[in-house]
């Protein structure tokens, strides 16, 4: 069997806020991630889903090889890379592309688009100034934008046609890996479709993988083969994005989905609705990190953090809940 | 029955002065809002639609300017009052609360005194009277703890709990028309849900009408009595939640719904809606949605299709739909 095309094992990541500085105590540790594991293999989608500070994008970037982790290990195609020098990863990072949320900010106003979407082929190095020119046009077909537009700058775009524009960025040094941080959260409705559509279209053409950040489920229901849901910093449950959202396993994956609106189902009835807010990464929580928030805890959730484990009747389903086998969920 | 309104917008206008010539934010806008009822206003980004929340209260951002049009609480028009009467109008009639209440709070002041500053400001209120009010304003909006959190500075609390300030702000003072612009956009799922029941809630308990602003399909059909969709500085439909979502009439409501991804299906492609949103100084010909529509014919790059009648409690601005 091939190795994932990239998998992380036990990762973990904590920033500490910087306190009092003249006595040097630091003013508290945030976990961003604790023992995150997960696999994203050749040609598939890999939604990540969470509310804010959850830690989807911290894990990001770490597949992104912009963070590294504090432990755990980072695969690409079965090589460990997160132990490797700047230099040893240069060449696999033109393979890891990453599109971010905000058009606005995630290009440089200063350069014209063609140079854009050159930039990682001359940082790459890959060809001559003739072949990086007719790969800028390639690429830009591709995304729906015309040789025209490689003369003008990002303001004179709109946000759709500048996402084209971070696609066609991405896209250029011929990735295997596209990182998509909230690619259409920034969008309206009519386009956020248009850039889905051609994000799954570039998938099946060029094989490529996508790692999608998003904290929308019905775009992950969309667009994602396997989903993982997350919450402060662990992936609490994670399947075929059929089968979770259709009999999800984590009391919290039930909750984001009660409180996803849905079209069409009439006003709101209230009462499921999931109570309190998402607790401080500060706050030490005993047992399971979602029982302050959890409706049918039991008592091993308040002093045992439940693992990552299959589902019993699902083992392609995994859950980190004491309860995840029980009929109640 | 427009008796029973409690605010009614007429043929609303709302025009900017650029450089570039004369801008319709809002072009020839009509509602009513009822007691008790929630509207929704929907559109995706530039329609106009929070241009028009806005004149509502006349806090247009200049260089905007009403050009025409009325709005009339009871018998009067909000457009012909004096500066005395219209602050009478704010916060007492007619509140607002925005998208991102981290903005709209003010960082220097803690909550309590913020929210008893609506009181003191209206109806000179005493200070310890108006800091009881809204530490009980603060526990009837679902905050727990109110006495502490009341001393809390906006950074202190979380964007949840910020909206749960801005909302007891609004309210404290009874208005009967509370206007939402985009109120749960910036909030997580898991809150946003919450903030949805507390409005709710809310209106229930004060029979407040709420004209609810939001480019979000989803959370309008959950909240919504009836919804006005708004495209280029128009209405181009306005029906009952049901029937709207239900039924569309109108082909730029049904290219939005048809293209949102969904929960109960998976598609390859999803019906993309072509184009984009025009530029408000460059509208088409004719009708505004004619060049990104399936059903246009020569007709509608010559006519402007008017808001018409189109069955119970519905109109649609469409020449093949409603002739």
């Amino acid at each position: 069997m091939n190795a994932p095309l990239l998998e992380v094992r036990e990762l973990r990541k904590t920033f500490s806020l910087k306190g009092n500085r003249l006595f040097g105590r630091d003013a508290g540790v945030v976990r961003a991630l604790d023992d995150v594991s997960f696999h994203i293999d050749k040609g598939e989608t890999l939604a990540l889903v969470g509310e804010s500070g959850c830690g989807k994008s911290t894990l990001a970037r770490m597949a992104g090889l912009l963070t590294k982790p504090d432990a755990g290990s980072v695969l690409f195609e079965g090589r460990e890379i997160s132990s490797m020098s700047a230099r040893d990863l240069k060449p696999l990072r033109r393979r890891i592309q990453i599109v971010y949320q905000d058009p606005f900010a995630s290009l440089n106003p200063r350069m014209s688009v063609g140079a854009i979407i050159a930039e990682p082929l001359v940082i790459h190095d890959l060809g001559d100034t003739d072949a990086q020119h007719r790969r800028v046009f390639e690429v830009a077909e591709m995304v729906g934008l015309s040789a025209a537009d490689m003369e003008l700058y990002p303001h004179q775009f709109s946000g759709g046609q500048r996402q084209r524009i971070a696609i066609a960025r991405a896209l250029a040094p011929e990735p295997s890996l596209i990182i998509a941080d909230e690619p259409v959260s920034a969008l309206d409705v009519s386009i956020q479709s248009q850039i889905l559509n051609l994000m799954a279209e570039l998938q099946r053409r060029y094989d490529l993988t996508y790692l999608f950040i998003s904290h929308d489920l019905t775009v992950v229901r969309h667009l994602a083969d396997r989903v993982a849901v997350m919450y402060l910093g662990r992936i609490v449950e994670t399947g075929p994005g059929e089968e979770l959202f259709k009999n999800p396993r984590h009391p919290y994956t039930r909750a984001l989905l009660a409180a996803a609106p849905v079209i069409g189902r009439g006003k709101r009835h209230m009462g499921d609705t999931l109570q309190g807010d998402v607790p401080s990464v500060l706050d030490e929580i005993q047992g399971c990190p979602f029982n302050p928030r959890c409706w049918i805890t039991r008592a091993p959730c308040f002093t045992d953090s439940p693992e990552l484990e299959p589902v019993v009747s699902d083992p392609g389903h995994l859950s980190a809940c004491h309860l995840k086998d029980e009929g109640r969920l | 029955m427009p008796h029973e309104a409690i605010l009614q917008v007429r043929d609303l206008t709302v025009s900017f002065a650029t450089d570039l010539g004369v801008v319709r934010a809002a072009d020839g806008v009509s509602f009513d809002l009822s007691p008790g009822k929630t509207l929704a206003l929907v559109g995706e980004s530039g329609c106009g639609k929070s241009m028009t929340a806005l004149s509502l209260l006349d806090l247009l951002p200049s260089p905007g300017r009403i050009e025409s049009g009325e709005i009339l609480i009871g018998d009067k028009n909000i457009l012909n009052m004096d500066e005395a009467e219209i602050d009478e109008v704010r916060g007492q009639r007619i509140a607002m609360i925005f998208q991102e209440p981290m903005s709209a709070l003010n960082p220097v002041f803690c909550v309590g005194d913020q929210i008893a500053e609506v009181l003191r400001v209206h109806f000179a209120t005493s200070k310890t009277d108006a800091w009881d009010a809204a530490v009980k304003m603060m526990q009837r909006v679902g905050i727990a703890n109110a006495p502490v959190r009341a001393k809390n500075y906006p950074h202190q609390l979380s964007g949840g709990m910020r909206q749960r300030v801005m909302i007891a702000m609004a309210l404290i003072c009874k208005p009967d028309i509370l206007i939402a612009d985009e109120p749960t956009t910036a909030l997580d799922v898991t809150v946003q849900a919450q903030i949805l029941d507390l409005m709710m809630e809310m209106q229930a308990e004060l029979g407040t009408a709420i004209l609810f602003i939001s480019h979000d399909l989803g959370v309008v059909s959950e909240i919504a009595d009836d919804v006005m969709v708004m495209y280029a500085g128009r209405i181009v439909e306005r029906s009952p939640a049901a029937t709207l979502f239900g039924a569309p009439l109108h082909p730029y409501t049904l290219g939005l719904l048809q293209t949102l991804p969904r929960m109960d299906r998976r598609v390859a492609i999803l019906p993309a809606l072509p184009g984009s949103v025009p530029d408000l100084r460059a509208l088409p010909k004719g009708c505004r949605f004619s060049d990104r529509c399936r059903l246009a014919e020569d007709v509608c790059q010559q006519t402007d299709p008017e808001l018409k009648r189109a069955g119970a409690g519905r109109s649609v601005a469409c020449l093949k739909v409603a002739p």
